[in-house]
């Protein structure tokens, strides 16, 4: 009876291993949508077409992969491990990382655009604007910290 | 508490800098679209320089500050800063002519918009060739 018990709480918890690792995919499919794939067609739809008229080559984002795998996976690992780890502080800290990471990811590549028109090259340095962004998101991130702390409490 | 506040910081942060990006993106439309420059250049006297002439026009309706202009070729490179005002400025450049036949001319126009966005735009590279 004991050895049948302890079995199927066994199989409980690799079930529920599963599922958090599936969650965890999810989210990470999830967060490649929201943190990467949106911004750069944003980027290469809206924000350019609107400061400069007509485009012909756009260097850098034309030059991006929609699908990074790289980054999907980083992604997904991140994620799963929140997942995982989701109840105690260290998986709090992970998940709040996950949005300055890649707001930090995302000003490496978009800093400064760089664009051709007609022969000529235009630079558009939006570092202060990121860097405004990725505080706020970085506040963001420190409230849940800190939400799951009080929590505690 | 500390987090209701810093979530409150940060939707307060996130949405003052989208309204002042949309705000400086917009004026940075406006302001290329009323902006044009052209080029003229005659060889001065001595025959030891050539003089380039830049004329620069503005429609826009406010003015456009924390303009700067800089003509480059080879080593020479001059650069004029202007608050411009609708109408056009005329800006003369004496260029050495080692330095304007040896290398590529081009204008390099600057703009900070609220020392936020800061736009280069870079003219196409021109050629001067001296004439058998």
């Amino acid at each position: 009876m004991l050895k049948y018990r302890s079995s199927v709480e066994g199989w409980f918890s690799k079930s529920g291993l599963t599922r958090k690792i599936l969650v965890g995919v999810l989210t990470g499919c999830l967060n490649y949508i929201v943190y990467y794939l949106i911004p750069l067609l944003a980027i290469r739809q809206i924000m350019i077409p609107k400061a400069v008229g007509s485009l012909t080559v756009l260097d850098m984002v034309s030059g991006m992969e929609l699908f990074n795998v790289w980054v999907l996976l980083g992604l997904i690992l991140l994620s799963v491990a929140t997942s995982i780890l989701s109840g105690s502080i260290v998986g709090v800290v992970i998940g709040a990382s996950i949005p300055v990471v890649m707001i930090a990811y995302l000003m490496s590549l978009f800093s400064v655009l760089t664009l051709e028109y007609l022969g000529y090259r235009i630079d558009v340095d939006v570092t202060y604007i990121l860097i405004l962004l990725s505080i706020s998101v970085a506040l963001w991130s420190i409230a849940k910290v800190f939400k799951y702390v009080e929590s505690l409490q | 508490m500390i987090s209701t506040a810093l979530k409150t910081c940060s939707i307060l942060l996130f949405t003052t800098t989208l309204v002042v990006g949309s705000y400086v993106f917009y004026n940075l439309y406006l302001d290329l679209s009323s902006l044009s420059f052209s080029v003229s250049s005659k060889l001065s006297m001595d025959a030891a320089s050539i003089n380039l002439i830049l004329n620069v026009t503005y429609t826009g309706r406010e003015t456009l500050r924390d303009l700067t202009i800089t003509l480059t070729a080879g080593n020479y490179s001059e650069t004029h800063s202007l608050s411009l005002k609708a109408g056009s400025v005329i800006l003369s450049y004496t260029i050495p002519l080692e330095d304007a036949f040896q290398s590529s001319v081009y204008v390099r126009l600057s703009v900070s918009y609220m020392g936020i966005v800061r736009i280069s735009i870079v003219s196409p590279k021109i050629s001067i060739t001296g004439v058998p």
